[in-house]
């Protein structure tokens, strides 16, 4: 599968930022998309036909959160296929849980130390050039 | 007044049978005198008869009349005869004239017959002077003397010469054909007797009339004796708030203590003789009458509910204890019993159901409210922990981002003046390095009131935990500091809590009793149990800094830090005893004096509900 785009949904923008750059410094250089609620990635997803995306997704969202966004695009026979990885400030087991039942492909919590921080977002990088394309190697 | 007459009628009983015994007495002894006296007439007749008739023998034979001729036969009598008859006679006359006669009226009579006609020979007691007159022979009068003259012989009652009523001896006078009586006259007969009863009556009805008083005397006390504790049980069982009741056989009420008529609005009297069943509420009647009447064997019953309709046809509740009577042949005779009104206990209880309702009710709703309050502060610091991460994670971040960049910049070999070059390598690095730090330091902060609030939604598991182990594993960790440490740890319990809850109150007292040992003396860690009537009070004891007065009611506040702050610490971990301590269902204290030490003691059920 290819991915061009990679959908960035925060309400923080902050966070979409630090994503952002983290993204880039490790080497990412598709187009990143930050959209600042869940309601606004579904407008996007259904506008924009035959564009597959990556989706990274913040659960604590305004409007829409990231967990009904997710059971959405999961329980839509058109999006499912979608990789969704579940970007967190909490780590609530029961959240997780309910967040991989649901189906998404993986969830990283947003550590504060921002060592860490780094490190989880190269890991998404790998995981993200495991699933786009070969040629990244 | 009931006693009075039986008192006037026992009196007249006992007189009557007095006067009775009195007259059968009189009687019997008035018939053996009237035998005695008879008898005695009969003697002095006989007695008198014969001798009269030896002085008429005499007197014949000095005459020498031929005496042995019958009378009949010697035809009309002769001088001689006559003369001898005359002799006789007029020695009786002599003698009897000194003669006074037998008692009061007693007196003998002799008699001939003449001209058809009694002649009486003797002067008499009785009447004028000289002989009676004579009297016809046959007349009411003189028939005694009649029935001599007529040879015959015996004793009888019949009228005198005079026509009074006499007991008299008759007997005749063979020799001189006379005939003689014995006689007394029945009314001195009788007079004995007749005074007799007369004084004996009146000397009983005397002493029946002394005796009643004495009788009344000595039977009064007994009497007013048994009429004060027949008041006294009779106030016993009426003035009582129970009703008394007894009923027969047949169920049928045969006492009813006046109670009756404050319970029931019912007299007494209108109840008597009325089946107790039929008072009863019809839903138990039939009960009543099987309990009361039925053909079971009959036991003793105690606080049978049954509702009684009262005058106006309401319920009234009553309690009903009774005890089965049986007579000598273990016949069963009916029920004695008490019923009780229970209407205000009843009444009450009504009333303490609602209050018990109400309270229960008030309970569950403020159970509910509290248990509400704490999901809310669960939730609470579960999101404020959540939403305070958000800006650390930006803060942490860019502040990376920033030393990122000044690093760039660097590198980069730009132009700069000393004062610019000493912004970029120290001021903004060492700035940097002050939001690091403090954003760490918040970072911990929130991670423990995560981790606060992730104990109150762990699942306990309560099982058998040996807290010696437990304590001897916490020891083990902190052992590396215990090198100048009396440690003392007394007999331990086995008890039924969670596991991991135990280690960590125990890790967080002992590691806080370690910690703040004081450095200039020799430690001291104190560590046991004792039993309290319902649960295991532990205690962790050491002899360290020990906490300001003021500061202990605040060791288990949130982010308190109490004492000198040269140690670390988050000030988190006693209020993260605390809250363990009471999910176990325990409650923790501190015991402590500044500069001796301080005791931890926490309390676990011995039993888990």
């Amino acid at each position: 599968m290819q991915f061009s785009t990679i959908l960035l949904v925060d309400d923080e923008p902050a966070h979409s930022t630090l994503v952002e750059r983290n993204l880039r410094r490790v080497g990412f250089n598709h187009e990143i998309i930050k959209l600042e609620n869940g309601q606004q990635a579904l407008d996007w997803l259904s506008e924009s036909n035959n564009k597959t995306p990556f989706i990274l997704l913040d659960i604590n969202m305004p409007v829409k959160n990231g967990v009904e966004v997710l059971s959405e695009i999961k329980g839509n026979e058109n999006t499912s296929h979608i990789p969704v990885v579940m970007l967190t400030t909490s780590d609530n087991p029961t959240e997780i849980n309910q967040c991989y039942q649901l189906g998404c492909n993986a969830y990283i919590t947003k550590p504060i130390i921002h060592d860490e921080f780094k490190e989880k977002i190269r890991e998404l990088g790998l995981f993200l050039n495991i699933m786009t394309s070969p040629q990244m190697h | 007044m009931e006693e009075k007459r039986s008192f006037y009628l026992l009196l007249i009983i006992m007189s009557a049978v007095a006067l009775i015994v009195m007259a059968v007495t009189n009687v019997i002894l008035y018939q053996v005198s009237f035998k005695e006296r008879s008898q005695s007439l009969v003697e002095t007749a006989q007695s008198q008869a014969r001798l009269i008739e030896a002085m008429a023998r005499y007197n014949r034979r000095t005459n020498r009349i031929d005496w042995e001729i019958p009378v009949g036969e010697r035809g009309p009598t002769s001088l001689l005869s006559e003369r001898a008859a005359a002799d006789t006679i007029s020695q009786l006359k002599d003698a009897h004239k000194n003669y006074e006669g037998i008692g009061e009226t007693g007196e003998f009579v002799i008699g001939g017959i003449e001209n058809e006609s009694i002649v009486f020979l003797l002067r008499h007691r009785h009447g004028e002077q000289g002989e009676p007159a004579p009297i016809a022979l046959y007349s009411e009068k003189a028939e005694p003397m009649r029935r001599a003259l007529l040879s015959q012989s015996g004793v009888m009652v019949g009228q005198d010469y005079r026509g009074e009523q006499v007991l008299a001896a008759y007997e005749p006078v063979d020799v001189l054909n006379f005939g003689i009586v014995a006689k007394i006259d029945m009314t001195e007969v009788r007079a004995p007797f007749i005074r007799g009863v007369f004084i004996t009556w009146l000397i009983s009805i005397v002493v029946i009339f002394l005796g009643s008083i004495w009788f009344r005397r000595i039977s009064n006390p007994i009497v007013e004796k048994i009429k004060e504790s027949e008041k006294q049980y009779r106030s016993l069982v009426e003035d009582i708030n129970e009703w008394v009741w007894m009923t027969d056989e047949q169920g049928i009420i045969r006492y009813s203590s006046p109670v009756c008529r404050q319970i029931l609005g019912r007299d007494k009297e209108s109840i008597l003789e009325q089946p107790l069943a039929s008072l009863i509420d019809e839903k138990s009647r039939h009960l009543a009458v099987e309990i009361l009447t039925g053909d079971d064997k009959k036991i003793a019953f105690t606080n049978l509910l049954a509702k009684v309709l009262d005058s106006k046809d309401n319920l009234i509740p009553m309690e009903f204890s009774a005890i089965p009577i049986f007579d000598d042949h273990n016949t069963f005779k009916g029920y004695r019993g008490i019923a009780r009104d229970i209407s205000e206990r009843m009444e009450a209880e009504t009333l303490r159901q609602g209050y018990q309702e109400s309270l229960e009710l008030q309970v569950a709703e403020r159970t509910q409210d509290l248990h509400d309050i704490n999901e809310e502060l669960k939730n609470f610091s579960y999101i404020v922990s959540h939403d305070l991460r958000s800006p650390l994670v930006s803060i942490v971040g860019f502040s990376s981002e920033i030393k990122e960049d000044v690093s760039l910049l660097q590198q980069a070999k730009i132009a700069v003046t000393d004062e610019q070059n000493n912004v970029i390598t120290n001021n903004i690095p060492e700035s940097l390095q002050f939001i690091d730090k403090a954003a760490e330091k918040m970072e911990r902060l929130i991670n423990s009131i995560l981790a606060l609030s992730r104990i109150g939604r762990r699942e306990l598991v309560m099982e058998k935990v040996d807290s010696r182990v437990i304590v001897d594993n916490n020891l083990k960790a902190v052992a590396y500091q215990l090198d100048n440490v009396d440690i003392v740890v007394a007999d331990l319990p086995i008890i039924e809590t969670d596991v991991l809850a135990l280690e960590q109150i125990f890790g967080n007292l002992i590691g806080n009793a370690v910690k703040f040992l004081q450095t200039d003396r020799r430690g001291q860690l104190e560590i046991g149990a004792s039993k309290q009537q319902a649960s295991w009070l532990f205690y962790v004891r050491d002899n360290g800094k020990g906490i300001a007065e003021a500061d202990i009611p605040h060791v288990f506040e949130l982010f308190k830090r109490v004492g000198d702050q040269a140690t670390q610490g988050e000030g988190m971990g006693l209020t993260y005893v605390q809250t363990l301590v009471r999910r176990l269902g325990g409650r923790i204290e501190c015991q402590s004096k500044l500069g001796e030490g301080t005791t931890f003691s926490f309390s676990l059920p011995l039993k888990n509900l």
